[in-house]
């Protein structure tokens, strides 16, 4: 990833969350980026039901879910502990009392199953 | 109130105070509005990086919502450079589409979490306190 784009990337995902001081860092580019349509598109593309991003976006190794097949994706459940509940497709992990834990998600999807 | 009826009203009463139990076990997770955000919008990012953009919209969520967590912003920015990491082979523009679609999938995420922890505050910041004390654990709070 060049510096630029990893410097956009950065303040983007800051001004996303309204951190106000790295808005103007990414003016310039952004404009360019929004005068050119291709955040509209890129939008689209992620807001839209049914829209799948072209192929060429995918990562690597990416293996979509069969055709109609995605509830059975979506209620793909499993618990590595007592009180433990990870969501395979959500990529997340919750506690029994209902809450998000980081460590779990992390350790499940990220650290290695 | 005859003896049936006080069995029958008390059997009543345990279904609907296990009913509710389980559902306090898990209506904190906004099931169907995660579905809607990620039914069919999956491919950009691997599991891993899935998993991490997650955990950063928990983390934005956690700062605003809890009192004691603020985010380490220069962590959290590399962190989100992390995440994104990928698209290589694309070009310019399309680089910058798929860093706006994960912007846009980053932003949905901390939306959710946002409403998660409102719903139930105490019990989202004692998790989150809790993972901040953890010396073991990694985050990007300060």
């Amino acid at each position: 990833m060049g510096i630029h784009r990893t410097a956009l990337t950065a303040a983007m995902a800051l001004a996303l969350l309204a951190v106000p001081q790295t808005q103007q860092a990414v003016a310039g580019k952004t404009a360019q980026v929004v005068a050119g349509g291709l955040v509209g598109a890129a939008i689209v593309a992620a807001a839209s039901k049914h829209h799948h991003h072209h192929k060429h976006y995918y990562y690597d190794d990416y293996q979509p879910y069969p055709v109609n097949g995605y509830n059975t994706y979506w209620n793909n459940v499993y618990s590595p502990a007592p009180g433990i509940t990870c969501y395979r497709a959500q990529y997340a992990c919750y506690r029994a009392n209902g809450s998000f834990s980081a460590n779990w998600t992390r350790m499940q999807f990220a650290d290695g199953e | 109130m005859n003896s049936k009826l006080v069995v029958g009203v008390a059997a009543l009463s345990l279904l609907l105070a296990a009913s509710t139990a389980a559902r306090a076990d898990d209506d904190h997770r906004l099931d169907e509005a995660w579905k809607a955000a990620m039914e069919d919008n999956e491919g950009l990012l691997t599991p891993e990086q899935m998993s991490g953009l997650n955990v950063l919209a928990y983390e934005s969520a956690a700062a605003r919502l809890c009192d004691g967590i603020k985010l380490d912003e220069k962590k959290y920015a590399a962190s989100v450079t992390e995440v994104a990491k990928g698209g290589d082979a694309l070009t310019e523009d399309e680089q910058m589409q798929r860093l706006a679609a994960i912007m846009y999938k980053l932003g949905t995420a901390n939306g959710l979490f946002l409403a998660e922890g409102s719903a139930k505050k105490d019990a989202f910041c004692t998790e989150a306190m809790a993972q901040k004390a953890d010396k073991d654990s990694k985050h990007n709070w300060e």
